[in-house]
């Protein structure tokens, strides 16, 4: 299959119109050919639960997630997202529930799971004492590839993360950054079909952190790789999921595309700069039947609006009213909005 | 399989041989071990070091006490090292195996530590041989006898170490909980015979004398093999019972 160009937003996961909820339609998931097929989930989690004591970290999960997605799993600290990833891959055995990852439980076809994944966890996991080039042959070496192909694959990695010139020093002296740029080639460097990333751009640059999601959204748009992705940073998460999950105490709230969640939050905004805004003229904004709340700050009028609310007539309005209005911009909830809003619901 | 422990071995030994501030000082260590163990001991003890029957003249204790010097930090190192560093459930999650990762750290231990044993052995003899005049000297039963025992006390230890070190912290906590474990039996066992020898020697003949005549009638035979059983399971039941404890599913849990 030739390479496509770009690195678009991947679009092979489950959109809000419900084309895709099991089995799984996506926008073919190798490759950016356009023909739909349907692919069967990498990852099915079936009410899924650990405990540590009587301590519920993972209570009751249920989803999947479609080859070729970025699903981003989200939620604030303790939430349980690091137990799922240690579950998914067999380092903890789940209390309750299953776990199946390329159609093996993760209690039985564990090594089969781990052969086809790559993972970075909360920690780098580099061996300080050696240095770049030792810590990716022996990872290399763990993952069976030949001598030709660690010193290839290697090397390609060192030198698109900016580690080439480095690769003979020792981990242990370089800086968090670079750690964690070298535990993402680390990830890579065997070509997992499926990559869980733990807050991988945790500790980067901002110049690091936008490479790396250029390059998670060509691993998944262009090679049809499954990404599992926790992250705090929910900009990112939007630009780059196909699928989100929140999680909040172990148990699932929301599950489904950034948009479906953002549209969720709220319905579409407007924001209205303007001179000449006054009082009187908001109490009229806010009759209006589209307008569900209106809000005057710093000259600016903020306003949410009903579904299919019409922004011009609203411009009308004001323009009538006296008004000189300088600029017009709509939007909708953010993901982090839409975050905020689900953890205030379910405090 | 064999492929995935030399996999862990090469690293094992590349991590130790990196462990210090300068490999120098790996190296002058490794080279007082061999000078103080592997020449002056036995030029010390001369002719008997290697033909005696004792394994020369304590030639065999120096060197134990070389194994459990060298052996024990690098089990803590090794096991306990893994997840102080942070790195443990990184290995855990790659796609070797339980028993490549267990055989692999085990392996490169009992290679290190029994190979030290080895060159100390072999440089004694080498050295005798260039220093003492006469009829070539050759190594006896006894010295064959504790160079054997340092491989089985070598499995031992790092059967030992590994059990306490699967669920230390720190490497630290790994090495003192690890150095009374492995010493209790030890000093159990030896103060087991101390106390065989004394009561037998205090028990009236009427009850030890048909014991000895047993043993001089060839009943003995059982006897050594029950010993050498012994000698030969003893050392590798904890390295057996790490083999069932070593599983990822229960290492992560802190
Ligand atoms: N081995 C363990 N023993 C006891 N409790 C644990 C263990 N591992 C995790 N927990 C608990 O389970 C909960 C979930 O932890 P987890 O690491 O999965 O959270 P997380 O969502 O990844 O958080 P963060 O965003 O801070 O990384 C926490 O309350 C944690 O204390
Ligand atoms: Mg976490």
């Amino acid at each position: 299959m030739p390479p496509c160009p770009g690195y678009g937003r991947n679009e092979a996961a489950p959109r809000p119109d419900g084309t895709a909820v099991a089995p799984y339609r996506a926008a073919n998931a190798v490759g950016c050919g356009g023909s739909e097929r349907v692919t069967t989930p990498t990852i099915e989690v079936d009410d899924l639960g650990r405990d540590f004591g009587g301590f519920r970290a993972v209570d009751g999960l249920s989803f999947a997630v479609p080859a070729g997605t970025v699903f981003g799993f989200l939620g604030p600290n303790g939430s349980g997202k690091t137990t799922t990833i240690r579950l998914l891959l067999g380092l903890l055995e789940p209390s309750r529930g299953r776990a199946t990852v390329f159609g093996h439980d993760s209690r039985l076809g564990a090594d089969e799971i781990r052969r086809r994944s790559g993972a970075l966890l909360e920690h780098p996991g580099l061996y300080e004492r050696l240095t770049a080039e030792e810590n990716l042959d022996f990872f290399g070496r763990a993952w069976r590839l030949s001598e030709r192909e660690r010193l290839e694959r290697g090397q390609e990695l060192l030198r698109h993360l900016g580690l080439w010139e480095r690769r003979r020093e020792r981990v242990g002296a370089w800086s968090r950054g670079q750690r964690q740029k070298l535990a993402i080639a680390r990830v890579l460097l065997h070509r997992p079909e499926l990559i869980f990333l733990d807050e991988p751009t945790a500790g980067l640059d901002p110049v690091a952190s936008a490479s790396l999601r250029h390059d998670i959204a060509a691993l998944a748009g262009r090679e049809g790789r499954t990404v599992f992705l926790t992250t705090h940073n929910l900009a990112e998460a939007e630009q780059l999921c196909g699928l989100v999950g929140v999680i909040r105490r172990g148990r699932l709230l929301a599950l489904g595309h950034p948009d479906e969640l953002r549209a969720r939050a709220g319905g579409p905004r407007a924001e209205i700069v303007a001179r000449g805004l006054d009082a009187a003229m908001l109490a009229r904004v806010r009759d209006r039947p589209e307008v569900a709340t209106a809000e005057l700050r710093d000259g600016r009028l903020l306003l949410d609006l009903r579904a299919g609310a019409d922004v011009a007539a609203i411009v009308a309005l004001l323009v009538g009213g006296g008004a000189a209005v300088e600029e017009v911009r709509r939007g909708a909830a953010t993901l982090e909005e839409a975050f905020l809003g689900l953890m205030k619901e379910t405090r | 399989m064999i492929g995935d422990v030399w996999t862990v071995m090469r690293k094992e030994w590349k991590e130790l041989l990196n462990q210090g501030s300068s490999r120098l000082g790996t190296f002058a260590g490794l080279f007082f071990t061999v000078a103080v163990l592997g020449v002056a001991l036995p030029l010390f003890n001369g002719r008997a070091w290697a033909e005696g029957a004792s394994g020369g003249g304590g030639g065999g204790a120096y060197g134990t006490i070389g194994v459990i010097f060298a052996v024990l930090p690098m089990v803590a190192d090794a096991f306990a090292g893994e997840r102080e560093r942070r790195t443990l459930e990184t290995l855990l999650a790659s796609r070797l195996s339980d028993r490549a990762i267990l055989f692999g750290k085990v392996g490169a231990i009992v290679a290190v530590g029994w190979g030290l044993i080895l060159l100390t052995r072999f440089a004694g003899l080498v050295a005798l041989n260039l220093v003492l005049d006469g009829a070539a000297i050759l190594p006896g039963g006894g010295w064959w006898a504790a160079t054997g025992g340092a491989l089985l006390l070598c499995l031992y230890l790092v059967g030992v170490g590994v059990l306490v070190s699967l669920r230390a912290p720190t490497v630290k906590q790994a090495s003192q909980a690890m150095f009374f474990a492995a010493f209790g039996p030890l000093l159990l066992v030896i103060l087991l015979s101390v106390l065989a020898f004394v009561v037998a020697r205090l028990l009236p003949a009427a009850i030890t004398g048909p014991v000895g005549d047993a043993v001089e009638a060839g009943g003995w035979i059982p006897l050594v093999i029950l010993a050498g059983l012994a000698t030969l399971l003893v050392p590798v039941a904890p390295l057996l019972l790490a083999m069932r404890r070593f599983r990822r599913a229960r290492l992560l849990l802190d």
